[in-house]
Formats: structure tokens, C-alpha cells, sequence
């Protein structure tokens, strides 16, 4: 198979070694190449835009700007483009996001080498590729626990260990309107206090340490 | 202004009886002529002054008071009087002025009054909008209103301070008579009237208004003063006895003139007479509402003249001095009489008491009406009242006999009992003794009564006897008579006798002694008085166990409980309008008989007493009972009772009912500390006694005002207070209150007046509602900031907690997860590829190899630094040291740690990470450069601290490195983690020369931040 024909591959991860390992998972596959990594979402923008890959392994947890964020640019200016998420994190709105900023696949770190190599080829092929536990998460996923931006910053600083005061200070609010958000929230994440919200955000994945 | 601008001023000689000024109005006083001293004295009917056992008749139908300096008054001198609106008395008197409520004297002088610039007072008058006009006796003028004194004096233009007399005229003008001068008030000033134009300077005794509204101002002359006309008129004689002391004018429009040298009366027409009845210098004149005119002169007592007749009132028996002063006549009737050793309340009366000298001496007395309608009164003696004269009277034959009672049976004998020698029946000439010697029973005689048989009944001080037609029955204790001293008799309509002993009742029926209710409840009482009612009821008067009906063999028990006057009853009359007339020791009592029926049949109603008191002379009177009859009907409904000053009569006008008296608080005393006249009270917290002390204002007796009272908000119900005048009450718990106090009179118990007074009870402070309030807050405060607090210990703990979750959750992901997953993708990599290839797959297991050691020693670290957390603070030289060791044992390179500059502590992050850096850049010098010595320098400096790791290894070409980049992971690693903590990592390295990293963290670090707060750090570093 000529260099041409093959699967150019983009890994994009901030740890090295894995980066190292992906390649060389995909290095012993003859129909596939990788032509860049990159440890941080702008760099993998750009190496983007040089190589055009036929796939690209986003991770998720990137220094600066987010794996997600790093899909929606490239999806922006690359409709095209054909990005699978290798991650660590298998929380429903992690999934969510990834998939709806326009992720085809997804993957979860300490997968197999078939799997990566499966999941390839399907995404190459114009499918999409949601392992199991992953369909599973995004079936539990609550119809309507979208939570407001507004929501979702009160929610970053209650998993922060911070008092609705505090909270209302930072964000510049009154106390009884950050209450409000809070009792929204709770609603949201059908849990009965903010110890729960908290575990129950870092589970789903709508806040990450 | 009353300036007599135009004064017409004329003259007229009375003496001449020249008419020299015609004088408008019905009456014609221009006639004034006068009289020659003797002139009438043969006209006016020499009025023999009563000599006989009745003198005093100018004080009939009056009760008599007394007061002096003992009683309350400052001094014996009393000047003058007047009455207040409120109803108060003043007095008058020449060590002050003197409130009189009727019973306690308030005194105002100059002591506690500093208007009152003297102490004498000597003249008193109320003006119409209620002031009390006070002229003193060398001190001015002062006037009071509204409980302020006001003194006029010289500055105010009274030139003199003896006022005489103060006058307000028809316009409201004050007319103020001085000894020297007379003033009128004009504004606030007094002018001067006299001594000017033509009017001559006067000294002015007395100032009348009469009935034309002329101002008569009498002194050292005689004037009239109508608007600016001023017309005066000349007494006869020699001017130092015309020395003008009263005025008055009567209702029939008679001017009499009080001289130094005696009474003058001016009649309507004209002519002047001397009054020779009246001896003296007359020094008081007054006409009260009967049209008695009283007389007070000084040195011959005081004169009431009335039908054409003056009565003298003399010290012996009426006045305590024969220097009378001055007469006042108050609302209530009583006329006051001011002396020159107190003061007399004369009040009218229906009681007549008929003096009897010696009647003091006996220890008994009767009182019997004959047919005739002439009285039998026997007391030391036995005196007979025919048409209101008492003559002493001894029967024929028995004199030296002392006579207790007196009794003419229906055939007209007289029977006599005495006190020794039994009873005289006298029939024309004939007169029978009946005594112990011929039968009776016992000498001493206490009763006589007829029965329907015409026997008679005696009662004695030892049983009883019946003298029957044929012989003399006796009853003793030992026939089953109760006891032997017998007080009444008395035989019913059935015929039944009564007997009333000092030692029971008992009841004889058909010759035979029989117990009943009544003989049963009064075995061993006093009873002294026995009456049928006309409706057949029996009652029984005790000594001291008040009365008792009976009726149908029905006992019913009245006592001062039920509104009697008393409990000791001595008789019992009955008129003919059902009422009852009882004497006791404190008087006489009127009280209607269907009111004790309605109270026996169950009736709550109040009863209505008229109290006739016995305050009738300067002496103590004294009732008696005991001795038959004690108390007797008179004509028609008058009633006699012996007292110890001779026989009473009481003989009652049916007039309104008694107004009931205003009742005010006088004083209240909280544990002995007094306040006057309050008009609220609030006793501090802990008081316990409360005393309210209340007073009528009235000026009669007090005798029948009775008092209840209520302090609402504590007492259920009113509470009956008698006569008592204090209200008492102990330990009040905290609150209000509203004290009342009501006053009615006996006689008319539906008319009350009350007066009120708001009382509260401060609770100590720990009991008042709001400092319990306070304290429930302050207790639910602290409950909450307890509460708070306690929120706020789990918060910390919870963000302790949250945070260390977090650390583990990060470390876990940082370290073990994402070794793991490195490693896993190097060997799912290693899997796949051709095992002959040894360079790569060599290559890739090193790299796994590395990875599996470094997350071990990382996830070792996230361990150790859970458990020394706070030590790696202060000792990041130590733990490098500690690496430097561990890594010299490993390898056998050498690592040598320095340290300069004060050591600071960072923080837990910024610590971890840098000892993370450190290791890798020791691990890679020592791996890869094959150094023989590694260096490792900390140099703290301010604000932040360099560490530099230097090998003298191999080294390598540093402008390779971006290439070679994906090799060496290492170096990346370690700048991103020098970024994390906000640092510089610098990396210098040449072939041959061995390498060198600086690593430079600031002393505050980035902090504790979530990972949301280092992204925003990191895209700021990037944007720079």
C-alpha cells in the first residue's frame, strides 16, 4: 500500500508515552500512517490544517483549549473531518459533547489494539463507533439535564468547595439568585444536596478536576 | 376703667334724714336714716333668751361639730371661710390656710407655700371661673387657681398688705379692701380707688355686692359704688364707733352694718336702726338658706335671729368662745362658724336632742309616752316633757324613790318600776307597791307591759312576775327561764311572751317555757330588744350579734355584713311606713323593713340606712338599753331614745335623697413611701405594699359614707371597704391595673361617685416579657450561629474533603491512569508489531519500563503526600536530598544538593510538582548522560526560587531537540509541569558539555486550583 493510500492519522494526547504507543499501534498497521501528534489542541489545529488526516485521535483533557473545543474548530473549517475521542472520561455529557461538537467515534483509553484499529476503519468508512459502555452512558443520559451556562459555573465553583456567598461574590450575583441556581441544578442532576451534585457532575462529566 | 373720673361722690345724712340724692330702684335707700340708738328698742320685742332646760334653740335642728388646734387646725383663730368648686372648704385661719375635705385638714403656709408671704389669713371669697381670692393679714394678696398660688403685692400696686375683704362685682372686676386703701384689679395690676378725685382714702373692713349689683365698701366709712358714682353715707355719732367691721345684705333687702360699737340694720325703706339686742362689736354677719340671720360679735358669743327673735349662742353650751368671727353657710347646709378657739360645723338635723343636766349620771334611761302626749323621761330622775319643757317630776308619795320606767295601762292606772323598791301602781289617789314582799319577783324593775288580758307583766333584773287578777305568778331560771336579768318583753299576736335576758330568749307558750329556732340560735346572746312587725314577724335586737327576723319558723341573721349600722341593736320601732328605727350605740338607724324581708327571701339588694348620729353636742352622746322602754314613738312619726344628755327626738323631713359625695385619691404609699394626690402610680419591680389612701370631699358628717373598691385586673369583684379609707394590697405581680374606689351614703346606696387611679407593676427586668422576648432571641441566635457555624465546620470539612477527593481523583488520572494507559498503549502497540524488529520493540518495552517506574514513583508520591501532607510545605530540601540518596543508591552516580538564601515554604502543589521536575531532570541527567557527578542547586530567592540540575555528562545538540521532540517526552513533561506551577524551565546542553536545567517557580504559586482555574491559567499564558 503506497504512502498515498494510506489512513493519515493525527494523535493528538498531552502525555507522550501515549502518544508514542497509539503510533506505534498504528504504525503496524500497513493501511494506516500517522502524520502528526500534538500535545495541545492549538498545535493539533494546525497540524490539522498541514496534513488534512483522514482520522484524528482527540483526546479530550488538553492543556488550554479543551479536545472538545479542539473538534469544534476543526469540524468548523473541516465539515469533513473525521475525529474519534480517546479519552479516559466515559461521563455522559462528556460523550455528549463530544459527539454533538462532532466527534465519530469514541474511545476510551486502555482500549484494545483491535478496537482502535476497528474503530479506524469504521469512522474512516463513514460510520460512527460508540463502544458499548459508551452507548450505555448516553441511553442514561437525562433528557433534559442541560444545564445553563450560567448553571454550569455555579456548578464549577460548588464542586470548588465554595459557600453560595462566596460563589455569589465571584460570579457577581446576589446570594438568593445563586440559591436559585442551585436548586435548579440540584433539580437537573435529580440529587438532594450539593455533596451529591458535586459526585454526580465529576461522574457525568460536566465538571472535571 | 373704673377711675371715678367724674366721681359723684354725695353725702347723705342719714342723721338729718334729708334726702340729699334721689336713689333709683324699687328699693329707696335714700331713706336711710340713722336710727337713734333706743329708737326701736321698745318696737323689737325683747326676746327672752331661753333660760330654761331647753335653751339653745338657735341651734335646734342642727348637729354640732367642733374643731380646734388638737383636731388639725394650725391655730384657734378661724377668720374666715369659703368653698371651692370641687367642694372643698378653705379656711381661714391666723397660722395659715386650711383645705378641709371634712375630715383632714391640708394646711398651706408659709412654710411649703412661699406666695403666702404671711401666715395670717384673713379674708377668703371664690370668684365665677373658680379662683380662690386669699387677702392675708400683712402679706397681700394672693390668689389661687388650678393649684397655683399667685401673690399680689407692691409691685404688683397693693400698697397694703392687710386685705379685709375681696369683692368680685357683676363685670368680674376683684375689689380688694385694705386698711389702708381700695383696689380694684385692672389687667394684671391693682389700682387704686380711693384717694382720689373726690373719693376720700378709706380703710376698708368689708365689701358686699347687693342686689342692684352696687358695691358696698364698709371701713372707716360707708360707700357705695355703682359704675363711677360713688355716694357715701354717714353713720350717727361718734366716728371711732361706726368703725365698720361686716356688711350684709339679707334676702329682704335689709342692710345690716356690724360696728366696733354693735349692729345696725338698714331696712328697704330707709330707716337705720341700732340692734340692742345684739351686745358688742359685731364682727361676723350671714344669712343661710332658712333665713337665719347669724351674728358674731366679740367677747358676747354669737346671735341667730330668726322670727323677728335673737337667740344667743353662748360658750356654756354651743361655742367654744365668745369671740365669733365669721359665718359661712356650704352647699350642703352646714353653717360654719369661726372662732377665736376653732371652729363649730353646725349641720341640720332632724335630731333634737332635750338637755337634761343629770341625766349623765344614771346608767340607765327610759323613755315612755303618756296618753296625754306629754313624756316621761327617767334617768337620775324623772323628769315629765310637756309641750316641749322638761320639769323634773316626783309622784306623790315616792319621793326619794328612783324611777326607771313608767307605764299606763289601757285602764288608765300609771305604773312606776324603780331600781329597788319594785312597782307603784297609781290609780287616782291610790297608789300599791308590789315588791319582793308582797310577791314580785325581784325589786329592780326592767319592764312593765300589759297583756291582752289586761294582766301585767314585770320584768326584772332577776325573772319575771305576773300579776294576774288574783294573784302574783313568778318565772326563774329554775322555772326554765333562760336567765334572770330580763331586758324586754314582749307578747305576741298569739299571745305568746317573748323574754329577752342578757342570757338568751325564751319563750313561754300556754304558761310553759318551749325551744324554738329562735330560743335554740340566741341560747346564751345578749337580747335586748323584742318586736312584732305589723305583718306579724318577729324580731330580736341583740346586744352585739347584730338582728334577727323569724318568720314561719324561718330564722334570717342581719349583721353590719348586711349594711347594718351596728350589731348592737337596743330598740326596735317600727311607723307607720314600714320602717324601722333602731338605736344602737352609734346612733339611730332608718331602714325600710322590706328590704330585711326581701334580704331574708334571698335578695342581694343593698340596704338604705339613714344614720341618725349622735355628734349632737361638744360632749360625747350616749344612747341607752337595757331598761324598758328604751325608745318610744312620739307624735306622728317622730321617734324619742334616752340618751345620756337627756331624751332625743328625731323627727325626720322627707327631703331628696342624700347626693352621694365626690370621692377622691388622696395618697398612696408604696412600702411606706407617700405620694399625695397621684394621678397614675408605677411601683418599681419588687414593691410590696401598696396602700391607697381615698377621702370623700364632704362637708357633713362622714357617719353614713360608706366606701368599696376594685383594682381591676386583680380583684374579681368590689370589695366592701365600710367606712375604711385605705384599700390595701400586697405583692401585685407585674402588670397594670386600675384602681376605683366608689362613695355612696347609707341612705341612699344607689348613688355612688367613684374616682380611679391607673396603677403599674413594673416586673423585675428578668420577668418583663421583653427581656424574655430578648432572650428567646438571643437563644435562637445562638442556636443559629451554632447552627452557622456548625454548617460552616461541615462546609470546610466537606471542601477538605472535596478537595482531597479531588487530589485523589487528579492524582489517579495524572499518575496511575495515565501510566497506565500509556503503558497499555505500548504494549497493545508491542502486540501488533513484527518481535524481530529488536530496536523497536526495545525501544517501545524501555519506554514501558520507564513509564511503570514512573508512575509507580508517582502514585508512591501521591501517597506519601497524602500522608506527610504539610510537611513537604517546608522541606522540599529534604525530599530532594532524599531523592538525591535513593537515586545515588541506585545508580552509584553521586548527586550533590545546595541550598541558598532563606529557605521559604511552598505550597503543596508548587512543591509536588517541582519535586516531580527535579526527580525527572536527575533521572534523565543519570539515565541518559552518563555524568559522574549530578549537581542540584536551590537558591531561594525573594519572591521566587531557581533550582538548577547540572550534569557533566555527554549533553547532546540542543537545536535537535524540537525534532527529536516525541523522544524525549521527558523534557516535555517537565515544562508543562514548570508551566503548571507558573514557573520558567530553561535547558542548556552542548555535545561534550554536559547539561544544565533551571527551573525557576515563583514563592506563591498558582495555588490550590480546580482544574477549571488552570485552564484559565494556561490560556492566559498562552495569549502572552
Amino acid at each position: 500500500m503506497s504512502e498515498a493510500t494510506k489512513i493519515k492519522i493525527l494523535i493528538v494526547d498531552d502525555h507522550p508515552v501515549v502518544r508514542i504507543g497509539i503510533a506505534a499501534i498504528i504504525d503496524t498497521c500497513p493501511d494506516m500512517t500517522t502524520v502528526a501528534q500534538s500535545s495541545t489542541a492549538e498545535q493539533a489545529i494546525k497540524l490539522f490544517d498541514l496534513h488534512l488526516p483522514d482520522i484524528t485521535l482527540m483526546d479530550l483533557r488538553l492543556p488550554g483549549i479543551s479536545g472538545v473545543e479542539a473538534i469544534r474548530r476543526i469540524r468548523a473549517s473541516h465539515p469533513e473531518a473525521h475525529i474519534i475521542v480517546l479519552t479516559t472520561y466515559e461521563g455522559d455529557e462528556d460523550i455528549h459533547q463530544a459527539l454533538e461538537a462532532g466527534a465519530r467515534g469514541y474511545l476510551i483509553k486502555g482500549m484494545s489494539r483491535e478496537v482502535l484499529i476497528h474503530a479506524i476503519i469504521r469512522v474512516h468508512g463513514g460510520s460512527q463507533f460508540l463502544p458499548p459502555t459508551v452507548t450505555r452512558a448516553l441511553e442514561a443520559r437525562s433528557k433534559d439535564s442541560a444545564l445553563s451556562a450560567r448553571e454550569r459555573q455555579v456548578l464549577v465553583l460548588i464542586v470548588s468547595g465554595k459557600s453560595n456567598k462566596e460563589i455569589g461574590s465571584a460570579l457577581g450575583i446576589a446570594e438568593a439568585t445563586v440559591k436559585c441556581h442551585v436548586t435548579e441544578i440540584l433539580s437537573h442532576l435529580q440529587v438532594s444536596d450539593r455533596t451529591q451534585a458535586v459526585v454526580t457532575a465529576l461522574r457525568r462529566g460536566l465538571i472535571h478536576l | 376703667m373704673l377711675v371715678p373720673k367724674t366721681v359723684n361722690l354725695r353725702a347723705v345724712d342719714f342723721n338729718a334724714g334729708q334726702e340729699r340724692e334721689a336713689w333709683s330702684g324699687r328699693q329707696n335707700f335714700a331713706r336711710l336714716v340713722v336710727c337713734g340708738i333706743l329708737l326701736l328698742a321698745s318696737i323689737l320685742p325683747a326676746s327672752a333668751l331661753p333660760g330654761s332646760g331647753l335653751a339653745g334653740k338657735a341651734t335646734d335642728g342642727y348637729t354640732r361639730r367642733l374643731w380646734q388646734a388638737q383636731d388639725g387646725l394650725p391655730e384657734q383663730t378661724v377668720q374666715a371661710f369659703a368653698q371651692t368648686a370641687d367642694g372643698y372648704l378653705w379656711i381661714a385661719t391666723s397660722g395659715g390656710l386650711v383645705r378641709f375635705d371634712g375630715a383632714q385638714f391640708l394646711v398651706f403656709d408659709r412654710d411649703n407655700t412661699p406666695e403666702l408671704a404671711d401666715n395670717s389669713v384673713y379674708s377668703l371669697m371664690t370668684a365665677r371661673d373658680g379662683s380662690l381670692w386669699i387677702g392675708m393679714e400683712g402679706g397681700g394678696l394672693v390668689r389661687y387657681r388650678g393649684g397655683v398660688f399667685r401673690s399680689y403685692g407692691p409691685a404688683d400696686g397693693l400698697s397694703n398688705g392687710f386685705v379685709r375683704a375681696v369683692l368680685e362685682d357683676r363685670n368680674g372686676t376683684i375689689w380688694v379692701g385694705t386698711d389702708h386703701g381700695l383696689f380694684y384689679l385692672a389687667g394684671d395690676r391693682l389700682q387704686r380707688f380711693d384717694d382720689r378725685g373726690a373719693v376720700p382714702p378709706l380703710a376698708v373692713h368689708s365689701l358686699i355686692l347687693d342686689r342692684r349689683g352696687r358695691v358696698w365698701a364698709g371701713g372707716s366709712r360707708l360707700l357705695t359704688i355703682e359704675g363711677t358714682s360713688v355716694h357715701e353715707y354717714h353713720l350717727a355719732g361718734e366716728e371711732s364707733h361706726h368703725q365698720i367691721k361686716t356688711l350684709l345684705e339679707t334676702q329682704d333687702g335689709t342692710l345690716w352694718v356690724g360696728t366696733v360699737s354693735g349692729l345696725y340694720r338698714i331696712q328697704p325703706s330707709g330707716s337705720l336702726q341700732r340692734v340692742e339686742q345684739v351686745q358688742g362689736k359685731v364682727r361676723g354677719l350671714c344669712q343661710s338658706s332658712d333665713g337665719t340671720l347669724w351674728i358674731g360679735t366679740v367677747g358676747h358669743g354669737a346671735y341667730a335671729y330668726r322670727k323677728d327673735s335673737y337667740d344667743s349662742i353662748q360658750t356654756t353650751k354651743k361655742l367654744p368662745s365668745n369671740t365669733v368671727l365669721n359665718f359661712f353657710e356650704d352647699r350642703e347646709k352646714n353653717i360654719w362658724i369661726g372662732t377665736q378657739a376653732g371652729m363649730v360645723r353646725l349641720s341640720p338635723t332632724p335630731v333634737l336632742v332635750v338637755p337634761l343636766s343629770d341625766a349623765a349620771d344614771a346608767d340607765f334611761g327610759t323613755v315612755y309616752r303618756d296618753r296625754d302626749g306629754s313624756m316621761w323621761v327617767a334617768s337620775t330622775h324623772l323628769f315629765r316633757i310637756r309641750d316641749g319643757v322638761a320639769h323634773a317630776y316626783v309622784f306623790p308619795g315616792l319621793a326619794g324613790v328612783r324611777v326607771r320606767n313608767v307605764f299606763r295601762d289601757r285602764s288608765g292606772a300609771l305604773w312606776v318600776g324603780s331600781d329597788g323598791s319594785g312597782v307603784f301602781r297609781i290609780d287616782g289617789q291610790r297608789t300599791r307597791n308590789y315588791n319582793t314582799r308582797n310577791g314580785l319577783v325581784n325589786n329592780f324593775i326592767r319592764q312593765i307591759m300589759e297583756a291582752r288580758d289586761g294582766s301585767i307583766w314585770i320584768g326584772t333584773d332577776d325573772g319575771i312576775s305576773h300579776l294576774g287578777a288574783h294573784a302574783i305568778r313568778n318565772f326563774q331560771v329554775s322555772d326554765g327561764l333562760c336567765y334572770s336579768s330580763i331586758r324586754a318583753l314582749l307578747e305576741d299576736r298569739r299571745g305568746d311572751l317573748w323574754i329577752a335576758t342578757d342570757g338568751g330568749l325564751s319563750h313561754l307558750h300556754n304558761d310553759r317555757f318551749v325551744d324554738d329556732v329562735a330560743t335554740e340560735e340566741l341560747r346564751r346572746y345578749k337580747v335586748w330588744a323584742v318586736h312584732e312587725d305589723s305583718a306579724g314577724t318577729l324580731w330580736f335586737g341583740t346586744r352585739n350579734r347584730g338582728l334577727y327576723r323569724l318568720q314561719g319558723g324561718k330564722l334570717t341573721h342581719y349583721t353590719t355584713a348586711q349594711g347594718l349600722a351596728s350589731n348592737s341593736i337596743y330598740q326596735i320601732l317600727e311607723d307607720n311606713q314600714d320602717n324601722f328605727w333602731m338605736s344602737g350605740p352609734k346612733g339611730v338607724s332608718l331602714l325600710n323593713r322590706r328590704e330585711l324581708d326581701a334580704m331574708a327571701d334571698g335578695s342581694g339588694a343593698p340596704l338604705s340606712l339613714t344614720l341618725y348620729g349622735i355628734s349632737q353636742e361638744i360632749r360625747a352622746t350616749q344612747l341607752y338599753g337595757g331598761t324598758q322602754p328604751s325608745g318610744c314613738r312620739g307624735a306622728g312619726d317622730s321617734m324619742w331614745f334616752p340618751t345620756n344628755l337627756g331624751p332625743m327626738n328625731v323627727s325626720p323631713k322627707q327631703g331628696a335623697p342624700l347626693p352621694s359625695p365626690r370621692v377622691v385619691i388622696n395618697e398612696v404609699s408604696v412600702d411606706g413611701q407617700q405620694t399625695s394626690a397621684p394621678r397614675q402610680m408605677t411601683l418599681a419591680a419588687g414593691a410590696l405594699r401598696l396602700e391607697i389612701a381615698y377621702a370623700p370631699i364632704l362637708l357633713r358628717s362622714h357617719d353614713g359614707i360608706r366606701f368599696r373598691y376594685k383594682l381591676d385586673g386583680f380583684d374579681e369583684e368590689w370589695k366592701d371597704a365600710g367606712a375604711g379609707r385605705v384599700a390595701y394590697y400586697a405583692a401585685l405581680p407585674p402588670g397594670s391595673y386600675t384602681f376605683h374606689v366608689a362613695a355612696f351614703d347609707v341612705g341612699n346606696p344607689k348613688a355612688t361617685t367613684e374616682a380611679s387611679l391607673p396603677v403599674t407593676m413594673r416586673g423585675h427586668f428578668y420577668r418583663s416579657p421583653w427581656f424574655l422576648c430578648g432572650c428567646v432571641v438571643f437563644l435562637s441566635g445562638l442556636a443559629f450561629a451554632v447552627y452557622r457555624i456548625r454548617v460552616r465546620r461541615l462546609h470546610l470539612r466537606f471542601e477538605v474533603i472535596l478537595q482531597e477527593r479531588s487530589r485523589i481523583a487528579r492524582e489517579i488520572h495524572d499518575t496511575l491512569l495515565q501510566g497506565c494507559t500509556s503503558v497499555s498503549a505500548l504494549l497493545e502497540a508491542l502486540c501488533g508489531m513484527d518481535i524481530s524488529d529488536r530496536r523497536e520493540t526495545r525501544e517501545l518495552l524501555n519506554y514501558a519500563r520507564n513509564q511503570v517506574r514512573t508512575t509507580t514513583d508517582e502514585a508512591r508520591e501521591a501517597i506519601w503526600n497524602l500522608r506527610r501532607e504539610g510537611l513537604m510545605h517546608n522541606d522540599v530540601n529534604a525530599s530532594i536530598e532524599k531523592i538525591a540518596e535513593q537515586n545515588e543508591e541506585e545508580t552509584g552516580i553521586p548527586v550533590e544538593v545546595r541550598s541558598e538564601g532563606t529557605v521559604f515554604p511552598l505550597d503543596q502543589m508548587t512543591a509536588h510538582e517541582l519535586l516531580m521536575v527535579i526527580r525527572e531532570a536527575i533521572h534523565n541527567a543519570v539515565r541518559h548522560a552518563r555524568p559522574t557527578k549530578v549537581h542540584a542547586s536551590l537558591s531561594y530567592e525573594p519572591g521566587c526560587l531557581s533550582v538548577t540540575v547540572r550534569d557533566d555528562g555527554c549533553g547532546f545538540d540542543h537545536s535537535l531537540l524540537h525534532d527529536e521532540e516525541t523522544r524525549h517526552y521527558g523534557l516535555l513533561g517537565m515544562r508543562e509541569r514548570t508551566r503548571r506551577m507558573g514557573g520558567t524551565f530553561h535547558l542548556n546542553s552542548a555535545f561534550g558539555q554536559g547539561t544544565e536545567i533551571v527551573i525557576q517557580v515563583p514563592k506563591h504559586g498558582p495555588g490550590e486550583m480546580t482544574r477549571a482555574a488552570r485552564e484559565a491559567e494556561y490560556e492566559r499564558s498562552y495569549k502572552d
